[in-house]
């Protein structure tokens, strides 16, 4: 499988083995995509950050923390893909609002995973956001859980 | 009726729900015979297992979820802050209709498979297990409106990650710098 060049995902949830269910949607989303995995406080990581500055090319940020802050203070363009506690802390706590707007604000698109949480984060920033807000579904394994079998005649 | 609900023991999945409205439907004898199985693991395990009694089997996180699916004939999570809620989806693949909470990650997933039942969780307790009762109710008797074939091929459709592989590529293709 060839790998998309000039692209790089950044995460801090991404499962370790096979048996490891934590974000495997990400794997299978970004199956053709290169996936840095993180430390929860890589944030505050001065190397991290300059290796992030050193690359070049587009970063997908997967949660605003703390991909998002790396993505931001990495200077490089970034896709934002807000996830479930992104959207609801940020309609819930005025403070994280003012806290993610920024990283929001220097991201070239803002993706979510479903059509509740797009409205969930517009919802806290007064529709600012919706031109660059697309909804991407997360991907469910097809031979996992639809398999040859007729599930109506189970 | 063979229920099923999945998901970390944690207050937003609204459990407590699930068996409470198991009582009661075992109590007005509303069903030929429930059974409701809950899987999952987390923090307040020793809580839900305080309430669950013997009403509901509780079963630790399994490594294949498919074999449940398919034993359940409804999926119930009537939980709140729910992004997508990837569960709700898989059940409906795997042939069993769902119930979920409306305004929440569910319902779209029910918008466009109608595989199954959107049900109103308001702060009273009493009148939420009454509407999951009800929703219930309704899917045990018109099954085939919410589970049949049509139904699993649209979840199948929207959630094939070909299909979303390729969305991310096109996105990447338009947002690269170097493009």
């Amino acid at each position: 499988m060839t790998m998309l060049k000039n692209v790089l995902a950044i995460t801090h949830c991404y499962p370790k083995d096979n048996k490891d269910s934590s974000g495997i949607w990400l794997k299978r989303a970004f199956e053709r995509i290169n996936v840095l995995v993180i430390g929860k406080w890589d944030m505050f990581s001065l190397r991290r950050i300059m290796e992030l500055r050193k690359g070049k090319g587009l970063l997908i940020a997967c949660w605003v923390i703390p991909a998002g802050i790396l993505a931001y203070l990495s200077g490089r363009p970034y896709i934002m893909y807000c996830l479930g506690l992104d959207c609801f802390w940020a309609k819930r706590h005025k403070t994280i609002a003012w806290l993610f707007r920024p990283i929001l604000d220097r991201s070239v698109k803002m993706t979510f995973s479903s059509r509740h949480l797009m409205e969930t984060m517009n919802a806290a920033y007064g529709d600012r956001f919706l031109s660059k807000s697309q909804v991407i579904h997360l991907p469910v394994s097809n031979k996992e859980f639809y398999p040859n079998e007729d599930p109506v005649n189970r | 009726m063979k229920i099923l609900s999945i998901g970390n023991f944690i207050k937003r999945k609204r459990f407590d729900l699930c068996v409470r409205t198991c009582t009661e439907l075992r109590q007005e004898k509303a069903l030929e015979s429930l059974t409701w199985r809950i899987i999952g693991g987390g923090p307040e395990r020793e809580e839900i297992m305080k309430v669950a009694k013997s009403e509901v089997e509780l079963v630790d996180r399994v490594d294949s979820l498919r074999e449940h699916y398919q034993w359940a004939d409804l999926f119930v999570l009537p939980s709140y802050d729910e992004g997508f809620g990837l569960v709700y989806v898989e059940s409906i693949m795997c042939g069993c209709p769902i119930i979920g909470s409306i305004g929440e990650g569910a319902t779209e997933i029910v918008e466009q498979t109608g595989g199954g039942i959107l049900v109103e969780i308001p702060d009273s307790d009493r009148e939420a297990v009454k509407n999951i009762k009800r929703a219930i109710l309704e899917i045990n008797a018109n099954y085939s409106t919410y589970m049949n074939r049509e139904i699993i091929q649209k979840a199948v459709n929207k959630m094939d990650p070909v299909r979303i592989q390729q969305e991310w590529e096109v996105l990447i293709e338009k947002s690269s710098p170097l493009s």
